[in-house]
């Protein structure tokens, strides 16, 4: 059983002030460090056995925080609107892109995979589930760092984690918790897109690096939301997917369809893409993620979508999301003469994770100048995101931290379905910490 | 049949500063329902070779020597909690998963997490030995990893078998600053003379002698099981 805290507020939670932030732990942590990290590792533990999240800790330190980010009813309000519209605009920049193989080509995508590209269906969504990375900046706007629709993560951390979170730190019920509804949305968004199989699907493949604890981990959650979607499904590795006379096998088992947790461009380099492809392409397997998932989440594409923002490709609404939404982004290769790089983070179009970010301040001009040369980099203009307190747990010490709230969220078949946040520094990495998402219900009438 | 969660919890608690690496994925797979319960009693360790090298050798028991059996899962378990009288404490690093019909089984390894589960401070859990720290001496950590995560199998057999094996990465296992930031001084590596170490172990040693800490590398003579790496 998890301990519940006995300091919980007796009242209402003091109210946000529009557009502020708040953390909800760091006064329990100062009253009471000892109950405090005693709840935290009770806490990691219910994680791990309840919801997969047994790498729930990162080179030692835990990666699951204990605590939860509070948004103003009006902030959330506007990121649901913000998640909806920008991806109904990355939908119309990809279907706009991937049939110009030299633009492909521009974006990083070498000619083989451009031309797959090119001939690929297109399904109702880019995929089951993507991901908009924002800050909310000091003005109070939300600001799109990035969209990961290829292989989001953290499906388990807002599905699971963060309801036991929400007893844990809000045991009164204060707060509604934004994950609440991605299971179920996320379920929605599979079935619908197996609807649009070319054929029945009667066993829908679930793959990955099984090597790797934290994509495996992923997966078999997934594997428990999908668990009553209706086609068998099967579970397997990379090295158990094999390609026989233009059919898909999993595990020795023909499947039609496939899910992928594994990062496509390095599958590209395995022996099985090009059947993989040629099956797609023949309406032998639907590819719930195809590569036009990898193109939505080409930073690139942030940088055409930007120099394409008052084209009438996108409609009004959508034109006023990106200006709103979107930082101002450029390839490096087309940077304005005039720009301050100290002003601008430069970006690898494909990096994950954090890899391969840089802020323009810490770039002297010889790194500059190879970005340039390598070409495949992006840059985007630094938001200034508010910061909030919490408390990191670093080695065996708790210390509290001011740090960058990176909220995550998802869409679902064009729907929003939740969010992830996880507070970090500046640049979000591995290191960062998740926490739970909580916005104040609405006062009783 | 034996309560994964609480043996989850016990085999933990035993990994003391180093839970921050415990990983004990098999007890999370049975929590989950997913896994074989363990028939056949867990295969011996190889505690008493390696107590008698540690003591000739003057390492075993001291908090300042870091201990890293890269042995078969199974005897890893038993090894470890067999050096427990010489006050040495297990940390696991376990990454299977138990998935049926998986290229790694996993009836062994969950039968010695339940024989050999450490007792718990209010003394649940099946007691294999007092707990050191709880007696107030000084404690030895052996971080537990199992080498068939390295096995090779056949690429027809892959076809078919679930693939659980796996690589540890640098956010495994603890770095040499961490090592050292804990007071560890240097680290003794054993496995058997019949499985090498696997490549992600020779890297991660080769990693912390490159940074200025001792290690001795100890090839065991113990005996493998028919399917051992």
């Amino acid at each position: 059983m998890l301990p519940r805290d006995r300091t919980a507020a007796r009242s209402a939670p003091p109210a946000l002030a529009p557009g502020e932030l708040r953390t909800l732990a760091v006064a329990e942590w100062r009253a009471d460090p000892a109950g405090y990290q005693a709840r935290w590792t009770a806490y990691l533990h219910e994680a791990a056995l309840r919801y997969y999240l047994y790498d729930s800790t990162v080179a030692g330190d835990p990666y699951l925080g204990f605590d939860a980010l509070v948004l103003d009813r009006a902030a959330w309000q506007r990121l649901v609107e913000a998640t909806e519209l920008l991806g109904q605009v990355f939908q119309r920049a990809v279907r706009a892109v991937q049939r110009d193989r030299p633009t492909l080509e521009r974006l990083g995508f070498p000619w083989p995979v451009a031309e797959m590209l090119v001939h690929e269906p297109a399904a109702p969504w880019l995929s089951p589930i993507g991901r908009f990375d924002f800050l909310l900046d000091s003005h109070g706007e939300w600001r799109l760092l990035e969209y990961n629709c290829d292989t989001p993560s953290g499906v388990r951390e807002t599905s699971g984690a963060e309801r036991l979170l929400a007893r844990l730190l809000d045991p009164r019920g204060a707060y509604r918790r934004l994950g609440s509804r991605l299971a179920a949305r996320l379920r929605a968004a599979f079935a619908r897109l197996l609807q649009t199989a070319p054929r029945p699907v009667r066993r829908l493949g679930l793959v990955t690096d099984a090597g790797y604890a934290e994509d495996l981990a992923q997966l078999l959650f997934l594997r428990e939301v999908l668990r009553d979607l209706g086609p068998e499904l099967v579970l397997g590795d990379i090295d158990n997917l094999v390609v026989r006379r233009g059919r898909v096998y999993l595990l020795g088992r023909p499947v039609e369809a496939l899910y992928r947790l594994y990062p496509i461009e390095r599958l590209y380099g395995q022996p099985v893409f090009p059947g993989l492809l040629d099956a797609a392409l023949a309406g032998r397997v639907l590819l719930l993620n195809p590569i036009a998932a990898l193109l939505a989440q080409d930073k690139a594409l942030l940088a055409w979508i930007w120099a394409h923002r008052q084209s009438g490709l996108f409609t009004p609404a959508q034109q006023r999301a990106i200006a709103r939404h979107l930082p101002e982004t450029y390839l490096i290769t087309e940077v304005p003469a005039e720009l301050d790089r100290r002003a601008f983070v430069v970006k690898e179009f494909f990096g994950r994770e954090g890899e391969e970010v840089y802020l323009g301040e810490a770039l002297d001009a010889a790194d500059w100048e190879r970005c340039r040369a390598w070409r495949t980099f992006v840059v985007q203009r630094l938001v200034e995101s508010q910061q909030v307190e919490t408390v990191f747990w670093r080695g065996a010490r708790l210390e509290p931290v001011r740090c960058i709230p990176c909220v995550g969220s998802y869409l679902a078949a064009g729907r929003w379905a939740g969010v992830y946040v996880r507070l970090g520094d500046r640049i979000t990495t591995n290191r960062a910490q998740h926490v739970a998402a909580f916005v104040a219900r609405e006062p009783a009438p | 049949m034996p309560n994964a969660r609480a043996l989850y919890r016990c085999w933990y608690a035993a990994a003391g500063p180093w839970a921050g690496f415990f990983r004990a994925v098999p007890l999370v797979a049975l929590a989950r329902g997913i896994g074989t319960l363990p028939g056949a009693p867990p295969p011996e360790g190889v505690a008493g070779e390696l107590a008698r090298v540690g003591a000739a050798e003057g390492w075993l028991g001291r908090p300042a020597v870091l201990l890293l059996l890269d042995l078969p899962g199974a005897q890893g378990i038993a090894t470890a909690v067999g050096l427990a009288p010489y006050g040495v404490r297990p940390v696991l690093v376990l990454l299977r998963w138990p998935e049926p019909g998986a290229v790694l089984g996993a009836e062994e390894v969950l039968a010695a997490l339940c024989r050999y589960a450490p007792a718990t401070p209010r003394g649940r859990g099946r007691a294999t030995a007092v707990s050191p720290d709880q007696a107030g001496a000084a404690v030895q950590y052996a971080f537990v990893l199992e080498r068939e995560r390295a096995r090779a199998v056949p690429a027809p057999v892959l076809a078919r078998r679930f693939d659980n094996r796996y690589t540890l990465g640098p956010p495994d296992l603890p770095d040499a600053a961490r090592l050292r930031a804990a007071g560890i001084q240097a680290v003794v590596a054993c496995w058997l003379a019949a499985c090498p170490p696997a490549a992600d172990t020779a890297d991660y040693l080769e990693g912390l002698e490159a940074a200025g800490l001792a290690v001795r590398r100890l090839a065991l003579p113990g005996a493998t099981r028919p399917g051992s790496p």
